[in-house]
């Protein structure tokens, strides 16, 4: 943000909010193309209830079989977005608001566990656990046996925590980047110590992005298969898998029961995040002393190191150990990975595009026409991510096989994208958000004025302004499109393959050494993405 | 290895659950009959179509394959270069392209020829569904009977041998059981590898049923349970859990210790074959079918034929540990010896509830998760 | 609704108002406070200042001139690098002391009221009396934010969310909640300046009747001089880093210690003069001075002396044009060029108008004396 937006934000504020009212009052179409695309986005949903009221489940007969899944699913998703709060927050403050040494590195660093798919990160982080795996061995040198099993709630726990915290920690990054210093300086002048300050100031306002972290969390640990059967925990996904051929009224009823747990708390997280109202005024540049962590910077690195080690070091080295040993015996070489390398990345960068473009419009109406209509509208595209990507990839594939009208899609990549943006668009929803919010009112009055055509003004006015917000959005979008298997082996072209398949291929028989080449090479294009397409441009619109 | 001949029930049990599937298939789609395979001007899609008929072969022919990529591709790639038609060729787990598959039919659309499977569980619910067209005779003689759908629909390529999988540093072989039953024991307790949704554990179960009758599986299941097993997702994590001593023995298919140490030869796992006629040495095979409605029958009979040829099938074998199908071709000498004609398989088909009785009796012991 | 306007019937203070609000007056001392940012020179450069407890200072110069950090450096948000801070004669901050800003019973008002977007109007006021170790009771507590709502004139307005109020409103509520600890000194960084003209005017008003009620020592920080001259009881004026002068405002605005302060505090002409007499009077083109800084002066050949626009009398004449004028109402202020070329302004009475193009003789008023600065050869 600008210093001369935040000198000029404020004063107009007062104006600005009237302004603002009087603007909502205008009929706009706004509210009515935010409706239409969540329609698109809740057609899964339908799809789901629509099979399980035509295959005639019971109801109570699924609530019969399936208390112990349910149950188990309901846990764990509470415990990882607690804990990917807690971790995420930590993560975000210790590198944004300190003084710990090479915290722009740690920054980066610290985003790179959401690169890799969990399937994977589980299988290396299981193979790290054996002997002569770099968990076990490194354990053995500090005089801990490592355990002989690693399963269960606690593991998938902490397996689910190490790679799911950036969802927590990238928006509460960008929140306290933005929060004004002088409310926490306000605090400290009252009589508050740094932690008080922090905990009775601080932490209300990040709250928002705090919670939609955590629901972005909630949501993929609903929707996660792969990783809890690797790591032995039986949740409600297992009962929709395992059943899809033997008891299809089974698997769509415990599909239908998954999603109105997700409608529970997407409504639940809207009403948690309350009345505080979002600041709308750009925030105030002007110096921030990073806070001096003194001898903390010791356990601060070694909880960033750690952290680090778990989610990306420890998968990456495991990985390393099986492309060598295919490398080294001729079993495998990169040449087969370019073809997909370039497919996988080119998709990916076209998806972020499209999602953010369907995106927009409904942030546009949530936060500039807020009410129920937008609120409704942002409830489906966030409750895409809990439905499983095999449930949404089914849908599509029944829609576009059924309705002539979408019969040409049918195992084309337009479909496969449109299977995307339903499954990933809640991970733009709330940096887009954040993004029209970071447009002053008084700028965008000032600019209805000097530009008096919208689409232009959109784009010299609107979009660079958003821009940071959009490209995380996108970035987030492209991440995820990398490593999604379950809808792309479902809805893609014939002899068609991504990074992501190439993976579930070598691990699903075992051939360990072409998945840990295809995973490296996810990590290396997911890297250079996110650098090439996000940070580096995210830096120069700042 | 010598078997004994009371496996052959198993193949007998082929024939007369076909009877039970024919009964009991009342909701699904209208079968392509029995008729001949060439007898394809019945069929009821309205895409343009090539002739499926005589030597005009069309230019290219579509697989769904539940198989994996690594093992099959580099036969298809000399089928492509053998044949000149192209192969189009679309991978997933077989269980999901069955749901395609169906959906498909259920829209009336045929997109994939040839569906090849790594279970017959799933060729039998797309049979159940008659989603299967009639293979031609000349291809099901290929193979021996006890290795092919009773009546024609899919056939077996290879097969997998179901073993125990065991920690060499943990476990002394003497200790190891003979029978799948003599696993039931205290020794165990804690100590196996189950991968209870899975869909070879599945079809293990189903045979079992076959062989042993419900109760007796049922016993053994709950037994089984008794003993807590640890469950795994699949077969190549329980070899790997094996692998690393989480747990000392396991109940796969054989072929993945090999595919494990071929990773890792320092793995400490071996295979562990369950003696004579036990249910726990079953051989299960992988499979192909025609999809009905497919109006390239012939090149994709032609394809089926060119698994089942000696060169496909010594590849098969060689390259991947299984155990060849085709009449006459035997097994790499890294494999344990099998006269598999002695071995049977079974028509997964509709066995007295066919898949979903079987998940249900796992279920109910508690093993599949 | 309780609007903006300052309510015309406060008189005498109440005696609860007098009990709630209750300063421990206390001076500030800055010994030789130097304030470095990393990459950038000293924002303050070695700057002493003396503060009398209970009375209100303003810290006055343009942006970037080290007034706002010397502020933060009271507050304790920034750590000098040298020099000491002591409030109430104890010391705050020095090589061997640092005292946390959450200890130092200082209270500060932010240029955007930085009030917490969660809290209602209420919780805002009663957020320092929450703080540590203070054992306020529940009732008491309430007491005190009645009190202040109604000493900032808000009163009704407590359950309100910030974002529903006014910017003068805002900060009239950001004053009340530093207020409510009863600071013993409190620090106001440009509290005004995010308030639109007509707001900014009134709420200055507002403001400074409540400082004067409550007698807490102020320190605040602007950079415009109408502000710092009406609040404050001294102005210390800075620039780069240091501090020109502290004075009162009328003997900044008359005896200013340098060419620039004379131009900061106010339009300044300089019309130069050849000093006579000791310094005490410099004769110039307008006519003879008397100066108030003779000893500075004494002995140099050329002075330009510091005439201010109201100093400049005018009248129909020949000697110069007229070639602007502003009306303001209350005088008129006329931009003249002399017949060597410079200009001049000058502020009269508006009942004798006169005309752009108008010729006029220009006089000195010379009942007050005026300021003198030696000319060197490079002065501007």
């Amino acid at each position: 943000m600008t210093d001369p937006a935040a000198a000029f934000t404020a004063p107009a504020r007062l104006g600005g909010s009237r302004a603002a009212s009087r603007l909502q009052r205008a009929p706009s179409l706004l509210t009515p193309l935010a409706l239409a695309i969540g329609a698109g986005f809740a057609f899964p949903a339908a799809f789901v209830v629509w099979r399980t009221i035509r295959l005639e489940a019971s109801f109570s007969e699924t609530i019969g079989e399936i208390p112990g899944p349910l149950w188990r699913t309901v846990q764990l998703a509470v415990l990882v977005s607690a804990s990917t709060a807690c971790l995420g927050t930590l993560l975000a403050w210790v590198t944004t608001r300190t003084d710990l040494p090479l915290r722009s590195m740690w920054r980066i660093v610290l985003v790179l566990p959401l690169v890799l798919p969990s399937f994977v990160g589980a299988t290396a982080f299981i193979a790290g656990l054996a002997p002569g795996g770099v968990i076990h061995d490194g354990l053995d040198l500090i005089g801990i046996d490592a355990p002989r099993r690693f399963r269960g709630l606690g593991a998938s726990w902490f397996v689910l925590t190490a790679f799911t915290y950036p969802y927590v920690m990238l928006p509460v990054s960008g929140r306290l980047a933005n929060l004004r210093a002088s409310h926490e300086e306000s605090a400290r002048m009252l009589g508050c110590t740094q932690r008080q300050a922090f905990l009775r100031v601080t932490l209300p306002e990040l709250r928002p992005a705090i919670l939609g972290g955590s629901l972005l969390v909630f949501l993929y640990t609903l929707s996660e298969f792969g990783a809890v059967q690797l790591l032995g925990y039986d949740t409600l996904t297992r009962v929709i898998f395992a059943t899809r051929l033997s008891d299809r009224a089974l698997s769509f009823a415990s599909a239908t029961v998954l999603l109105a747990l997700a409608v529970a708390v997407v409504v639940a997280e809207r009403r948690l995040r309350g009345r505080s109202t979002p600041d709308r005024r750009a925030a105030a540049a002007g110096t921030r002393r990073p806070t001096e962590l003194g001898w903390r910077k010791v356990p601060a690195t070694l909880t960033c190191a750690t952290v680090a080690a778990i989610g990306i070091a420890v998968p990456v080295i495991s990985l390393g150990v099986w492309a060598r040993r295919g490398l080294a015996a001729n079993r495998v070489s990169f040449g087969d990975l370019v073809d997909p390398a370039i497919t996988t990345a080119t998709v990916a960068t076209i998806t972020a595009l499209v999602t953010v473009i369907v995106v927009l419009p409904v942030a546009l109406a949530t936060t500039r026409r807020p009410g129920l209509g937008p609120n409704v509208a942002a409830g489906f595209v966030v409750g895409g991510f809990a439905i499983p990507g095999l449930v949404i990839a089914l849908s599509l594939a029944v829609l576009a096989l059924n309705v002539s009208a979408f019969g040409f899609l049918y195992q084309t990549l337009p479909l496969l994208i449109i299977a995307y943006v339903v499954h990933f668009g809640s991970q733009t929803l709330t940096s887009a958000e954040q993004a029209v919010r970071a447009v002053p009112d008084a700028v965008r009055e000032q600019s209805q004025l000097l530009e008096p055509n919208a689409l232009r003004r959109a784009v010299r006015v609107d979009l660079p302004i958003m821009r940071p917000g959009l490209l995380a959005g996108g970035g987030l979008v492209m991440l995820a499109t990398l490593k999604e298997l379950p809808a792309t082996l479902l809805l893609a072209p014939n002899d068609f393959s991504t990074l992501a398949t190439e993976v579930w291929s070598g691990l699903e028989e075992g051939f360990y050494a072409a998945a840990g080449l295809a995973s490296l090479t996810l990590i290396a294009v997911s890297g250079a993405l996110t650098w090439l397409l996000v940070l580096r441009r995210m830096d120069s619109a700042a | 290895m010598k078997r004994s001949p009371s496996t052959l029930i198993v193949a007998g049990l082929a024939a007369f659950s076909f009877v039970a599937a024919a009964c009991g298939s009342d909701d699904a789609e209208p079968q392509s009959s029995d008729a001949a395979p060439a007898d394809t001007d019945t069929l009821p899609t309205g895409s343009s179509a090539d002739s499926g008929e005589g030597d005009a072969m069309s230019e290219s022919i579509t697989i769904y394959s539940g198989r994996n990529e690594e093992l099959v591709q580099p036969i298809l790639d000399r089928f492509e270069a053998e044949t000149g038609i192209d192969v189009d060729v679309k991978y997933d787990d077989a269980a999901n392209l069955a749901l395609l598959i169906d959906e498909e039919a259920s829209a009336g659309r045929v997109e994939a020829d040839v569906f090849l499977s790594q279970s017959p569980g799933t060729m039998g619910f797309l049979d159940t569904n008659g989603r299967l067209a009639q293979l031609p005779e000349t291809t099901l003689d290929l193979v021996d009977v006890n290795v092919r759908d009773a009546d024609g629909r899919w056939i077996g390529i290879t097969g997998r041998q179901r073993v125990l999988v065991y920690n060499t540093d943990l476990v002394d072989p003497a200790d190891l059981p003979t029978s799948v039953f003599d696993l039931i024991d205290e020794r165990w307790q804690g100590q196996i590898g189950v991968a209870g949704g899975n869909g070879s554990f599945q079809d293990f179960v189903t045979s079992m049923r076959a062989t042993q009758g419900e109760d007796m599986t049922a016993e053994w299941l709950s037994d089984l349970a008794a003993l807590d097993p640890v469950p795994y997702p699949k077969n190549s994590a329980i070899v790997a859990a094996v692998g690393r001593g989480e747990v000392e023995v396991g109940l796969v298919n054989h072929y993945y210790n090999f595919l494990a140490l071929e990773e890792d030869p320092n793995q400490t796992s071996a295979n562990h074959v369950f003696e004579g006629d036990d249910p726990g040495a079953v051989l299960l095979v992988t499979a192909a079918a025609i999809v009905d409605g497919s109006e390239r029958t012939a090149e994709a009979a032609l394809l089926i034929d060119f698994l089942l040829s000696d060169d496909s099938q010594r590849s098969f074998s060689d390259d991947e540990y299984e155990y060849p199908l085709a009449s006459g071709v035997e097994p790499s000498g890294g494999l344990p010896a099998l006269d598999f004609t002695d071995v049977g398989s079974i028509d997964f088909n509709e066995l007295q509830g066919g898949l979903e009785a079987t998940r249900e009796l796992i279920a109910d012991a508690g093993l599949e998760s | 609704m309780v609007g903006s306007t300052v309510g015309n019937t406060r008189g005498a203070l109440p005696p609860a108002r007098r009990r709630v609000i209750r300063p421990s007056l206390a001076s500030v001392a800055l010994d030789s406070v130097t304030v470095d940012y990393p990459g950038a020179p000293s924002a303050v450069d070695n700057a002493s200042l003396d503060i009398d407890a209970g009375s209100i200072v303003a810290l006055l110069g343009p942006s970037g001139c080290g007034k706002t950090s010397l502020l933060r450096s009271i507050a304790g948000l920034e750590r000098p690098v040298a020099g000491s801070v002591s409030i109430g004669g104890s010391v705050m901050s020095s090589a061997s002391t640092w005292v946390k800003p959450e200890r130092r019973s200082v209270g500060m008002v932010f240029q955007d009221g930085a009030l917490f977007p969660h809290l209602t109007v209420n919780e805002n006021i009663a957020f320092g009396l929450k703080a540590t170790g203070d054992r306020t009771s529940r009732s008491e507590r309430t007491a005190r934010v009645e009190e202040l709502l109604t000493l900032v004139d808000l009163d009704g307005l407590g359950d309100r969310l910030p974002d529903t109020l006014s910017g003068g409103q805002q900060q009239r509520v950001a004053l009340a909640r530093s207020l409510a600890p009863n600071p013993s000194v409190l620090l106001l960084d440009e509290p005004f300046s995010a308030l639109d003209a007509g707001l900014r005017v009134q709420v200055r008003a507002d403001v400074a009747k409540i400082l004067r009620e409550v007698g807490v020592t102020s320190i605040f920080v602007t950079h415009d001089q109408d502000e710092a001259f009406v609040l404050g009881d001294r102005v210390a004026v800075m620039r780069n880093g240091t501090i020109e002068q502290m004075a009162s405002p009328d003997e900044l605005y008359r005896s200013p210690t340098s060419r620039w302060v004379a131009s900061f505090v106010g339009e300044a002409n300089f019309v130069s003069g050849t000093p006579s007499d000791g310094g005490r009077q410099v004769a110039t083109s307008l006519g003879s001075v008397s100066i108030d800084n003779a000893d500075d002066i004494a002995g140099a050949g050329a002075v330009s002396v510091v005439i201010r626009p109201e100093q400049v009398e005018i009248a129909p004449g020949d000697d110069a044009e007229i070639t602007a004028v502003e009306y303001y109402g209350h005088d008129v202020r006329y931009e003249v060029r002399l017949s060597d070329g410079s200009s001049i302004s000058a502020r009269t009475h508006p009942d004798r108008l006169l005309e752009r193009g108008q010729r006029v003789d220009l006089a000195l008023d010379t009942s007050t004396k005026a300021t003198a600065f030696v000319t060197h050869a490079d002065a501007p």
